[in-house]
């Protein structure tokens, strides 16, 4: 007889069992059948299974999966890249704090520089550690007036703190 | 210079390892093993998700995320469970609507239309109409009824698939099975309308 509420039949399992392997209705026996016709879970279940069963095997036939060779070298192929960029993690974190530990520095010492800079182009003009070459820079500085001697040497020293600072950059990527 | 610590010489030494052999499981063995569970994995995602592409891209994740966790299974249905769960979370991750079922039908369906043939053409309409069911059933009501009925999968495997009790497998698929039933009789009832 049939309960609408009923919520489980202990012959489901054997139902679907038949389903799958293409059984039902016509390979399975007579009591499982009539047991279909007077059980609500089962009428359920035989209308149900058959449906969801044949899409299943419509979507395994539709499923293109990419050749196991290749699936297993991009899986191996990521696993070694994120290995390596465990492995390396730390020598990137002490990398970037020497880098940012040089550039602190270089702000740090940037005002005293900039004082010192103030009086470096009276200096070169007095200079004779290096006469020659003392020579060929005071003719050259000798066309900048004071404020582009300035400049000139602010560039220079940023030129030398960036250039390093670039260096790690470029090949912290590698 | 800082000297390493042993916890760190040790963390090294197990990436290093990592990078040389990644995964426990060897070749041969996953060769197998995606041979056998491939098809069913996209057909599996494919029907939840209502979404062909994304189940092309979530199976490759899905095997990457089972061999990286690199499961102690006894057998090989443990394995099989355990890479269903894999898939089925990230089809949580990747949900985002109910959509109904992608149903590529074939060429003979479709012509069976018109060539009269009653059983194929009877097959196409009950697609039809479970495609039209499927887009108003959520990500979990479709999970467990594919996981029982178009799997054969027992309760206790589907809870470990999904990984939920076996206690309340029972229900949820009751309940799951009861909207479906409805939702096909209704759009049974729209076509016989039309």
């Amino acid at each position: 007889m049939k309960r609408p509420d009923q919520r489980e039949c202990h012959r489901e399992p054997e139902l679907v069992e038949a389903i799958i392997d293409g059984r039902w209705p016509e390979g399975c026996d007579e009591t499982l059948r009539q047991h279909v016709g007077d059980c609500a879970v089962c009428a359920e279940v035989a209308e149900i299974a058959p449906l969801l069963n044949g899409e299943h095997t419509a979507a395994c036939h539709e499923a293109g999966p990419p050749p196991v060779g290749a699936v297993w070298w991009r899986l191996e192929a990521r696993a070694r890249r994120e290995a390596m960029l465990r492995a390396t993690r730390p020598i990137l974190w002490t990398q970037g704090l020497a880098a940012a530990c040089v550039v602190g520095l270089a702000l740090g010492v940037l005002p005293l520089t900039l004082e010192v800079l103030g009086d470096w182009d009276a200096w070169l003009y007095q200079s004779a550690v290096l006469p020659e070459v003392s020579g060929v820079v005071t003719s050259w500085f000798a066309h900048l007036d004071h404020e582009n001697i300035q400049l000139a040497l602010i560039g220079c020293v940023s030129v030398a703190l960036l250039i390093p600072l670039a260096l790690y950059l470029a090949l912290s990527e590698e | 210079m800082r000297d390493l610590t042993l916890s760190e010489i040790e963390r090294l030494q197990v990436d290093a390892v990592a990078a040389e052999q990644p995964f426990v499981m060897d070749e041969e063995s996953f060769r197998a093993f995606y041979e056998e569970t491939a098809r069913p994995l996209w057909a599996y995602l494919s029907r939840v998700l209502g979404d062909n592409a994304m189940a092309d891209d979530l199976v490759q994740e899905a095997y990457y995320r089972f061999l990286r966790a690199a499961p102690d299974c006894e057998t090989e249905a443990h394995r099989r469970h355990y890479l269903f769960r894999v898939a089925s979370n990230l089809a949580r991750d990747h949900w985002r609507r109910p959509r109904p079922l992608q149903i590529a039908l074939d060429e003979a369906g479709e012509g069976a239309v018109v060539d009269g043939s009653q059983d194929l053409a009877a097959d196409t309409a009950r697609r039809k109409d479970l495609g039209r069911a499927w887009a108003h059933l959520s990500r979990r009501d479709r999970e467990l009824l594919w996981l029982a009925y178009a799997h054969g999968s027992a309760h206790r495997e589907i809870a470990a698939a999904l990984g939920l009790r076996t206690a309340s497998i029972k229900l949820m698929l009751f309940r799951a099975r009861k909207r479906l039933a409805r939702l096909l009789r209704q759009a049974e009832a729209e076509v016989g309308q039309t």
